[in-house]
């Protein structure tokens, strides 16, 4: 290990070694100070208000003023009638993100390395990422246009073929593929740009290295670009093990009708159409710092697995 | 140099006072302005001759559609004119108007004055949280706002419109109109074919058959989308009204929930019948407004139980692909049994939005009186002609018959589709009451005709909405059982309409009846039979 | 370069060339089609009749837009905030970046976790903009750059970035006799500028797509950025559900003005793109290890 000379003491308490660790690393230190102060001003000082998940918060009481109900809120979310139901395609909905939807721009992205010409990699790669910046509503308003019963591209396909029409939007069995399908066409080219840069990273010669001994180009990515970008595949992948809770509510509520609340609602939704009558602001942070918290126990079983297996870690 | 330094000196102390003077200007103007003026219960109006200093306070504008006035506007000066208010105004866009006033209010960094309020809910939460001044005290001397209703509605009103403690927190609006609804059709398709709009629901099921039979491209009968869209019309001929709670017209008798009774029923199996034979949209549930107005412009729709202002909205769309195409809307609404008349939705005489005033007012010398005049003066002949129209030569000119119009350089659908807007000028935004000129102007007048033909029918007859008021947390309750019963209702009516479920089925309905008690649709009920009864 | 005649080899180049073919398709397609309507009439577009070509072409949808003045405005403070942001986002990321990434970085944990929270847990609207008032940045441009100037996100991936520079560098350098100081702006950076140019692109974007901040930041809408006036554009023109106030027939079609104000986004993205993408170069580290 680099900078630490052989100087430390056999009888170097915690406290001495602490300093002394700090004292060798104290440009660094000096480094990520603005940062730290950042973090301390601008999240940490107002997180305070975490609390109004345990309080019946009104603004004019102020949130100290406020009264406490503790649990309260967390009780009248898990009594719904359907809480598991939202629960459940909460995850599932996200389960089924990361395994069909993560994938993909690493796919993209290394195969896209292994085009020669390069205006043409130049041209796949900025158009790719475009769709990113369609709004959401729109791409769901191209999305009822393609799958329409009537005269969607889909289903005139699937009536020529002899066929009868399919009303995709209202069938529960076809919402989450048509959810992960969006996904993917939405963000492939976008989520593919981090694995790029970090394909641009991989040392050349290791290429260089396997040609002479004579891997093909399939062998090729298997040994030498997988590998290479492995730590950011890891860092990704447990990231989004940290959203499991998480979800693109609007794309969702854009998505969602009641034949299909079966597996469409989740939690995102349900608060939404509870708070379209009467904003509650106690009960939807209430919501939120449950999901939080589900979320973060994801994120810690996916980080110890990943550290159980040698690979990196978030801490 | 001296020239210079003297023509400065006079055109300093004309500037001075010029300053000064502002309130001299205003007592130049009619004498009606200085009747109004005396009228209001301004403490600090003063002799003529002393010019005195202006009420100021600050008040928050809540815009839609980006409708900002050019400052000062008309408005400005008579409210300065007249009540010696100036207002400093703070534009707020209605999209994020409930995260903007909650910051604003935790910050105590809220004006005295909000103006054109949309957002009811929150103005009674506002209220109750004590940020809001309670009116009802005031209410009596603002005879002119109060006569704008009959005693019996204006206690409907206060009993609707006030906050759980039982306050009155803003001033709402006059609602010009009880009824905008009918059935909108293809007049000119239906001239053509010799089509009639039929009295009955039969005879709509006749009708839509054979206009599909005419032309197998149309939809017939299109609709913004939902079941509620959909199938709207329908509901209403069954007496069952788009509001939750209601009483029957037929037999007075008080329906918590209309989601359930036997004319919804039978609207439902409709539904049914109307999809199973495409005479409905098959994605009727997931129509967006861009469906709709496809549907529309390619002439596919042709009857739809709709906002009759939107038959205006048809032609418009339309134009391209049928240049001589005419809607128009019954004046009569489609019945499950004609013979004992049929069933319009009456609306509420009052809109509830309007005026609210803070806490802050009361540190205002005489402001919350001047504001209340302004009030009660805009409720006046005279006040509404101005805050809708304008002034006589400005934005406004008067016609042979008596009638106003606007001038031919501000916007009209049809002469100057490109004109000044009236809100330009600061008008309207903010009325309690609808001038008739204006509602013809602006090509509203079809409300007024509907309203007319309802009233004056003796077959009409009406779903009475009634004003309920709940506690605190009978309304917290209501809310969470509120959105498990919507959500059941959406499902099942979704699934019967389109048969996956069958609405003649009574193993099937009462399905759905148990589904909807599971999601606590009795104790709703009860909530809002006990708060009907109450409010007797 | 040797050139692999063998099967595997052509399945392989086929299989590559599909797939791009495919992305092309699925990722132009919806593009052209947002292009098509933008500049379509507003009667072809109400009819539904623009599929992938502009229909009786019109720059009604964008005279709409830019008729209100607040739009030019309101790009020239998006470019101002997204240049003024990033520039923040960039040194404050990488100077907690690189601290993070070396492994003998005392209280390394503890840092790592404090980067970690704020991801999960915030105090929420009312806090979050009392705290930005009482540090007196309310209706300053600083409410919008500073509440963001670090995304833990885009740290951590900065952070990992970082760590896969071999070791052997810094090493060799503090040989040299170079501090961290001297060794994070002579060597790690021009060896990241993919990843730096990746980050720079994410914080870039992220400036250029928010418009939510400034609306409960600012005072005034004339600071307000591109994408809140977009936005608001987009919702002035939809139809109410309900009809309470004055609704005009539009002679624009709403979803004319949806698309247009879609395409004015994505321009300056497409424009400015070219200019980062030349950072993804291969081969960079040639030569820095050896000797």
């Amino acid at each position: 290990m680099a900078n630490v000379p052989a100087t430390v003491g056999k009888k170097d308490n915690v406290l001495t070694r602490t300093l002394k660790s700090l004292n060798r690393t104290k440009y660094l230190q000096m480094l990520l100070l603005p940062g730290l102060i950042y973090y301390i001003i601008f999240h940490y000082k107002p997180m305070y208000g975490i609390i109004i998940a345990f309080k019946d918060f009104s603004i004019k009481k102020g949130i100290m003023g406020s009264p406490w109900v503790g649990l309260k809120h967390f009780r009248d979310f898990f009594s719904y009638i359907e809480f598991q139901r939202v629960f459940v395609n909460t995850i599932i909905l996200n389960v089924y993100t990361l395994i069909f939807a993560f994938p993909m721009p690493i796919i993209f992205a290394v195969l896209l390395n292994e085009l020669h010409n390069l205006h043409y990699k130049k041209f796949v790669q900025t158009v790719s990422y475009l769709p990113h910046f369609i709004s959401t509503v729109s791409i769901v308003g191209m999305l009822h246009m393609l799958l329409s019963p009537n005269n969607g591209i889909v289903n005139n396909i699937i009536k020529a073929l002899g066929g009868s029409p399919i009303y995709f939007m209202a069938e529960t069995s076809w919402f989450r593929p048509i959810y992960v399908f969006s996904e993917i066409w939405q963000n492939i080219g976008w989520d593919a740009i981090i694995y790029i840069a970090a394909l641009a990273n991989v040392d050349q010669q290791l290429y260089e290295a396997a040609v002479i001994d004579g891997a093909s180009r399939v062998k090729q990515i298997w040994h030498v670009s997988l590998p290479g970008i492995r730590p950011t595949i890891i860092i990704m992948l447990i990231m989004r093990m940290g959203s499991m809770m998480s979800s693109n509510t609007d794309k969702v509520l854009l998505m969602q009708n009641p034949m299909t609340y079966d597996v469409s609602d989740i939690i995102g939704t349900y608060v939404y159409r509870l708070g379209i009558k009467q904003a509650q602001y106690s009960y939807s942070t209430a919501v939120g710092f449950f999901n939080s918290i589900i979320n973060v126990l994801f994120l810690v079983v996916g980080n110890s697995i990943s550290r159980r297996f040698g690979e990196s870690s978030l801490w | 140099m001296k020239k210079f330094l003297s023509l400065l000196l006079v055109a300093g102390m004309l500037a001075s006072m010029t300053a000064c003077s502002g309130g001299q200007n205003s007592s130049q103007q009619s004498s009606s302005s200085q009747q109004a003026s005396s009228q209001a219960e301004s403490s600090s109006e003063s002799a003529p001759s002393k010019p005195a200093e202006p009420i100021k306070m600050d008040a928050l504008y809540e815009v839609s559609k980006n409708r900002i006035p050019n400052r000062p506007s008309l408005v400005d000066e008579k409210l300065k004119e007249m009540f010696n208010v100036e207002l400093n105004w703070i534009d707020q866009d209605t999209s994020v108007y409930n995260e903007k006033i909650n910051t604003l209010l935790a910050s105590d960094d809220y004006p005295e004055v909000f103006w054109n309020l949309n957002h009811p809910a929150s103005v009674k939460n506002m209220g109750l949280e004590g940020y809001l001044v309670a009116l009802n005290p005031y209410l009596d001397s603002m005879p002119n706002y109060k006569a704008l209703w009959s005693e019996a509605d204006f206690q409907a009103m206060l009993a609707s419109c006030s906050s759980s403690d039982g306050n009155l927190y803003f001033t709402p609006t006059q609602n010009y109109r009880t009824a905008s609804m009918s059935w909108v059709y293809y007049k000119s398709e239906f001239d053509k074919n010799g089509w009639e709009v039929p009295k009955d629901v039969q005879g709509l099921y006749e009708l839509l058959k054979t206009i599909k039979a005419a032309n197998p491209e149309a939809v017939p009968m299109s609709g913004r989308g939902k079941w509620s869209n959909a199938i709207g019309g329908l509901r209403v001929a069954y007496g069952v009204t788009n509001k939750k709670s209601y009483v029957d017209p037929y037999t007075n008798e008080f329906v918590p929930y209309g989601y359930v009774v036997d004319g919804m029923r039978e609207a439902i199996k409709w539904g049914n019948i109307f999809y199973a034979e495409n005479l409905i949209p098959t994605d009727y549930m997931t129509y967006t407004d861009t469906e709709w107005t496809a549907d529309i412009s390619n002439g596919r729709d042709y009857i739809e139980y709709q906002y009759v202002e939107r038959a205006q909205y048809a032609e418009t769309n339309i134009a391209s692909f049928d240049p001589n195409a005419d809607y128009d809307f019954t004046s009569f609404n489609i019945s499950a049994d004609p013979s004992k008349g049929y069933v319009y939705e009456r609306e509420n005489s009052w809109f509830e939005y309007g005026y609210s005033f803070s806490d802050k007012i009361n540190d205002v010398e005489g402001g919350l009186e001047a504001m209340l005049g302004w009030i009660d003066w805009i409720s006046t002949d005279e006040g509404s002609t101005f805050f809708c129209m304008g002034e006589e030569g400005k934005t406004y000119e008067k016609n042979a018959d008596g009638t106003l119009q606007f001038m031919p350089d501000m916007y009209h659908a049809t002469r100057n589709p490109e004109g000044k807007h009236e809100w330009e000028y600061g008008l309207y935004m903010g009325i309690t009451r609808q001038s008739e000129d204006y509602t013809r102007e602006v090509g509203k007048d079809t409300n007024v005709t509907i309203s007319k033909y309802f009233n004056e029918d003796s077959n009409a007859h009406y779903t009475n909405p009634v004003a309920l008021t709940f506690t605190t947390e009978e309304e917290s309750r209501l809310n969470t059982l509120d959105t498990q019963i919507d959500d059941v209702a959406d499902e099942y009516i979704n699934k019967f309409i389109m048969g996956t479920l069958n609405p003649a089925d009574d193993n099937d309905w009462n399905a759905y009846l148990a589904a909807m008690n599971n999601a606590g649709l009795e104790e709703a009920s009860k909530i809002r039979t006990d708060a009907y009864n109450r409010s007797k | 370069m040797v050139k692999d005649e063998s099967l595997s080899a052509k399945v392989f180049t086929v299989v590559v060339h599909v797939t791009m073919i495919v992305v092309l398709i699925a990722t132009l397609v919806p593009v052209i089609h947002v292009i098509s309507i933008s500049f379509s009439s507003s009667d072809a577009i109400n009819r539904g009749l623009v599929s992938l070509w502009p229909v009786e072409f019109s720059l009604n949808a964008y005279n709409a837009i830019f008729e209100t003045g607040r739009v030019v405005r309101a790009f020239g403070n998006s470019v101002y905030y997204t240049v003024l942001g990033t520039a923040i986002n960039m040194l404050l990321t990488t100077m907690m970046a690189y601290p993070l990434s070396r492994t003998y970085l005392t209280f390394r944990k503890f840092y790592n976790v404090l980067i970690l929270i704020p991801m999960f847990f915030g105090g929420g609207l009312i806090p979050t903009f009392l705290n930005i008032r009482d540090l007196g940045m309310y209706d300053t441009v600083w409410a919008i750059v500073l509440p963001g100037a670090i995304s833990s996100w885009n740290l951590i991936i900065m952070r990992t970035f970082f760590m896969s520079l071999p070791i052997e560098l810094e090493e060799s350098a503090q040989l040299d006799g170079a501090n961290e100081f001297t060794i994070f702006r002579k060597i790690i950076l021009p060896l990241s500028m993919a990843s730096l140019a990746t980050i720079t692109l994410f914080y870039a974007v992220g400036h250029w797509n928010s418009w939510f901040n400034a609306m409960i930041y600012f005072k005034n809408s004339s600071s307000y950025p591109l994408q809140t006036i977009l936005r608001s554009i987009v919702i002035e023109n939809q139809m109410s559900e309900e009809i309470q106030m004055d609704e005009i027939a539009n002679p624009v079609s709403a979803e004319g003005i949806k698309y247009s104000t879609l395409v004015i986004s994505m321009v300056p993205m497409m424009v400015v793109y070219p200019f980062v993408q030349k950072y993804f170069v291969k081969g960079v580290m040639i030569g820095s290890i050896k000797g």
